[in-house]
């Protein structure tokens, strides 16, 4: 039993792997990103978080939680001069999301948005865009290569989405769900680049931690 | 900056300091070297929100399992998790293709790993290329250090059983090849 263990130990696949060097400009980059994000003791009360099961472009979000801004209304949709959609949403008020998406159209969005279900009654895999794959490096060119992205400010995470950084026939799919936990009430995000629209999208296993 | 939030910041950065290159190995083990830094920084990011929280004796295994939900969260799927699985599994080739038979070792005993059923898996990666002791690995597991204890037995027994069935297949068709760990000049088969 030692020698196969002696073995499995040798097959290693990091065995031969540098190691990485907390001092190494990445990883203070990296550090430096988990600092600008609010520690949870800070958290306002009364405000709704939006997390971001997310592609890469919202690497720093993927797995970590957002205030997400509270419009009065069920949303809003903001074009900007550049082109860019600004986009919030109280997902437990978007009882439809018909309105929204007629609403990102005629601003040019090409997004979905798409309320998810459970896995199990959503067995079909994205036909995600493989240019735009969920997990990538969290480098800056990178990051300002996706179409959507997050922006911490005051009043919560304003969600930009930028159509024109999708190929032809592209699609953003953005799919959300709502979670009562313990942490109180939580807006799971899904931004997916689709070569083919979906008819359902799947809620992300939740961190348990 | 608050006097405290600095010092706070120092004591994270220390923590940072001490695992980043272990956790940054624990993800390469299990999605490869290209999407490993992700997962470590879903896993910073967590641990910088609920920094209060985290366990000061068992910090490592406390990062250790966050990493493994951000992965899962990640991944969202067994498809998507296969894939990046079998690249890190063929990772290694790429970086000791200069030794043949050390590289078809390595591909053996990792694809005798994959047969194994998850749970089997995660134990003796936890274990064996990890490096968490028992404690550890219960917690990072969320079960008893007995049942760790008996997990972590019937893991390597029945890993053993395979290995040794395809090493006599192997003898049979082929010369067998032990790895790097056994001395020049020692037996294939002591």
């Amino acid at each position: 039993m030692n020698d196969t263990m002696d073995r499995l130990r040798a097959a290693d696949p990091t065995r031969r792997m540098t190691d990485a060097d907390p001092g190494d400009p990445p990883a203070r980059a990296l550090l430096a990103r988990v600092f600008a994000v609010p520690q949870e003791s800070s958290r306002r009360p009364g405000r709704r978080r939006l997390v971001a099961a997310a592609a890469g472009a919202t690497v720093a979000a993927a797995a970590t939680a957002f205030f997400v801004t509270e419009p009065a209304a069920a949303y809003t949709v903001d074009r900007h001069a550049d082109g860019s959609v600004g986009v919030s949403f109280r997902a437990a008020r978007l009882k439809d999301t018909r309105q929204l998406n007629a609403e990102l159209a005629r601003a040019g969005a090409r997004t979905v948005v798409i309320r998810m279900v459970p896995a199990d009654r959503c067995t079909t895999p994205l036909d995600m865009d493989p240019a735009f794959p969920f997990l990538t490096t969290a480098t800056p060119a990178e990051l300002d290569r996706y179409p959507v992205s997050y922006q911490l400010r005051d009043d919560g995470v304003v969600i930009t989405i930028r159509p024109d950084k999708m190929p032809d026939g592209d699609t953003l799919a953005f799919g959300y769900s709502i979670r009562n936990d313990r942490d109180g009430r939580t807006t799971i995000a899904v931004p997916a680049v689709v070569r083919t629209l979906p008819t359902c999208m799947a809620i992300p296993n939740p961190p348990r931690r | 900056m608050e006097p405290d939030d600095a010092a706070t910041r120092r004591r994270f950065e220390a923590l940072f300091e001490a695992h980043y290159a272990e956790l940054t190995r624990f993800a390469a083990r299990r999605v490869g070297a290209d999407a490993a830094g992700d997962i470590v920084a879903g896993t910073f990011l967590i641990a910088w929100r609920r920094f209060g929280e985290l366990p000061a004796d068992h910090t490592r295994a406390w990062l250790y399992s966050t990493a493994r939900q951000v992965i899962t969260n990640e991944l969202r799927g067994r498809t998507r998790w296969e894939r990046l699985t079998a690249k890190a599994a063929t990772a290694g080739e790429i970086h000791v293709a200069d030794h043949a038979s050390l590289v078809d070792e390595q591909v053996r005993v990792r694809a005798v790993l994959a047969e194994l059923s998850p749970a089997d898996q995660e134990v003796l990666r936890l274990i064996e290329w990890d490096g968490l002791d028992v404690a550890e690995a219960a917690l990072v597991l969320r079960c008893t250090r007995t049942a760790l204890k008996v997990r972590l037995h019937r893991a390597r027994r029945r890993f053993a059983q395979r290995l040794l069935a395809t090493d006599d297949r192997c003898t049979s068709t082929a010369r067998h090849t032990r790895p790097s760990i056994v001395p020049e000049g020692a037996s294939a088969h002591e």
